[in-house]
């Protein structure tokens, strides 16, 4: 029963939640995805894929048991600072809704949509709007991974055409949609778009409650190093995917969720420069813009880990074998402590391999 | 120079005599004159005896008698004593026999506090009542709510005209115009930065581009006026601007929360609405420094939070 997100609880603070083999093949995606690159190779080493239940998440999945789904969508809005487990609350909160059967839009580093080259291109359906192509159709197959079990039952409603000669009929599945945006990647931004209007514009009681989960949502609001002619950026909300994605954030639509995290490590400008921001107000870090963009959200602190959380996550290591010698003796685990200062991700470092 | 060097390296004359040449040499500006107490009065004395009746004349009338105008410096009418000039090494000052410093600074002498009274006095009976319903400063703004402002120049000097006097400033407190939030903002902005205070809410016009004062003050009459009606009309390239809170306060009917919360279809007239709207303003309007969190703005999200989680009915993790 504990392996359920559903039945966690207060007392349940600072254990591990284990995702088993079939959870990680639908939540750990293929491209970007939420969990870092050493956390895979520790859960690894450790021969287990575990996910500390803290309060944060709990308090998001308590929302989300409450919230009242006949109307408009709910904001949940992570912050706290750097390296303390924002995305890693957002995955609690999606591996919950995952079991509570959802429709999962997963977005993480989305700055990785607005940064570097990137291969862009002139919308067909709209001139004003920029594709890229590479970074939609790599989103659709994260789609797909983490929807495998949905995308069959769920029906469009209307006809979508991408050229003279090629449309696709009303009343196909999202899975045929999706593998046609990911076979043809030209009309891969714009399959996004039918998705995403699909889900606005819902009025099928049997259509899976939607969970939009955005990780660093402040980029939407920032600027881009993209250039589609020579000396001029182009604009977040130019962007196809950004454009669509906003409109999911908004309290437009109903029968779902958002829960969005903020980032605030490596936010550059666009001489390439990573800006220092010290703060983590939201106001701040999302700007008046996205500031009223989400609002009303509801602000949840990621904060870091109690003493009992920092200790939880050591006896983990021990248990695992990973730490061993002086380490687990009292003075290691206090040295470990001292320098770590509880901050999850200074533990993970320190114990990690080299 | 035969008698100075005499005199300086010699000081064996007697001393009337001494005083005499000392006191000669000194107002040739030639030497410096020394310091001695008994020879300062001794010289006080002396000009005493060669003016007999001015102490007398003092004492006997009134000042502003005496000295009724605006006049050069008399040391003879003046009782004070009275030191002017560089001061050279071990000396005082020169003192106001003779001292055409003194005589050629300005002096007030005229316009001592009883002579003010007097003058005062005597122009009671042009004078009419204060009116008694302007009591306090807020009476009269409400009463006069735009301020003139002008300075004269009176100089005793070749022409009575100043440049100077031609400027007019006027003020106005912007709470005393009617204009609704549109209005407020694209006057601000159409006025500029400069000649509007945000703290006191003062809008301060200063023109000097025409040669006389009627035409400034006619012109500055002009400008509010232009500034008002224009302020008051919405361009068809204003509609699509935002309007939000760039002025630095937050119109929250203006702001795109107040639509959010629109959406949520719930009863307009409860309280949660309100406190909601408070602590949206509280977290917008920035306690403390943007860019690093302190108490102020932590429980400022604190409150943001409830304030929603009330706004959405759900309740908080047990």
């Amino acid at each position: 029963s504990h392996n359920d997100p559903a039945n966690h609880s207060l007392s349940d603070v600072g254990l591990m939640y284990e995702l088993n083999e079939e959870d990680q093949s639908q939540t750990v995606l293929k491209y970007n995805p939420g969990f870092t690159k050493r956390f895979i190779s520790e859960a690894d080493a450790l021969n287990k894929f575990c996910i500390m239940v803290r309060k944060p998440g709990l308090e998001v999945v308590n929302y989300l048991k409450h919230a009242d789904y006949s109307a408009p969508v709910n904001r949940y809005l992570l912050y706290g600072p750097q390296g303390c487990g924002k995305t890693m609350t957002m995955l609690y909160a999606i591996s919950y809704c995952r079991k509570q059967g959802w429709l999962i839009f997963p977005a993480f580093n989305t700055w990785s949509w607005l940064k570097y080259k990137k291969e862009i291109v002139r919308s067909q359906w709209n001139k004003e709007r920029v594709d890229h192509s590479e970074v939609a159709s790599r989103w659709l197959e994260n789609f797909r991974q983490i929807n495998s079990h949905l995308l069959d039952k769920i029906y469009t409603t209307r006809e979508y055409v991408w050229t003279k000669y090629e449309k696709s009929e009303a009343g196909i599945s999202f899975a045929s949609l999706v593998d046609q945006g990911i076979a043809r990647v030209r009309i891969a931004s714009d399959v996004i778009g039918c998705i995403i209007r699909e889900v606005l514009q819902q009025d099928d009681s049997n259509f899976p409650r939607s969970l939009v989960a955005v990780d660093c949502v402040n980029s939407f609001f920032s600027i881009t190093t993209l250039k589609i002619e020579p000396g001029i950026y182009v604009e977040p909300n130019e962007l196809t995917m950004v454009y669509n994605f906003k409109k999911l954030l908004r309290n437009r639509w109903k029968n779902g969720a958002v829960v969005v995290g903020l980032n605030t490590s490596g936010i550059q400008n666009q001489t390439g420069r990573v800006e220092n921001i010290t703060s983590e107000h939201p106001h701040d870090i999302l700007g008046p813009d996205g500031f009223d963009w989400l609002d009303p959200h509801i602000p949840i602190h990621v904060p870091l880990y109690t003493d009992i959380e920092s200790i939880s996550q050591l006896a983990y290591y021990q248990d695992r074998k990973w730490l061993v010698g002086r380490s687990i003796s009292e003075a290691g685990e206090a040295e470990i402590l001292q320098i770590c200062g509880n901050s999850p991700n200074d533990i993970s470092v320190y114990c990690g391999h080299l | 120079m035969p008698i100075i060097q005499k005199i300086c390296f010699k000081p064996v004359l007697t001393g009337r005599i001494q005083k005499v040449c000392y006191s000669a040499v000194a107002k040739a500006g030639l030497l410096p004159k020394p310091f001695l107490e008994d020879s300062d009065s001794i010289q006080f004395l002396e000009r005493m005896n060669r003016h007999p009746s001015f102490l007398a004349d003092m004492l006997e009338q009134e000042w502003s008698d005496v000295w009724p105008m605006h006049r050069q410096f008399n040391p003879y009418l003046v009782p004070l004593p009275l030191r002017m000039g560089v001061t050279q090494k071990y000396c005082a000052p020169p003192d106001k026999f003779g001292n055409l410093e003194l005589m050629k600074v300005q002096n007030f002498l005229h316009l001592t506090p009883p002579a003010v009274k007097k003058h005062c006095a005597a122009l009671k009976k042009f004078c009419t009542p204060f009116p008694e319903e302007l009591r306090s400063q807020q009476d009269f703004e409400r009463e006069f709510p735009l301020q003139s402002h002008t300075v004269d120049y009176v100089v005793a000097g070749k022409t009575p005209r100043n440049p100077d006097a031609r400027v007019v400033t006027k003020t106005i407190r912007l709470c005393n115009l009617p204009l609704d939030h549109h209005a407020r903002l694209k006057l601000t902005r159409l006025a500029g930065e400069e000649r509007f205070n945000r703290d006191t809410d003062i809008l301060t016009l200063k023109v000097d581009r025409c040669p006389v004062r009627k035409q400034n003050n006619d012109f500055a009459n002009y400008l509010l006026t232009a500034l008002y009606f224009e302020s008051w009309k919405t361009e068809s390239w204003e509609k699509g601007g935002k309007t939000g809170y760039s002025d630095g306060y937050l119109w929250w009917e203006d702001s795109p929360s107040f639509q959010n919360v629109k959406n949520l279809s719930i009863s307009w007239e409860s309280p949660q609405v309100d406190t909601y709207r408070e602590a949206v303003a509280d977290l917008k309007s920035e306690p403390g420094k943007p860019g690093k969190m302190t108490e102020e703005r932590n429980t400022a999200i604190n409150n943001y939070k409830s304030s929603v989680l009330k706004l959405l009915n759900l309740p908080a993790l047990e």
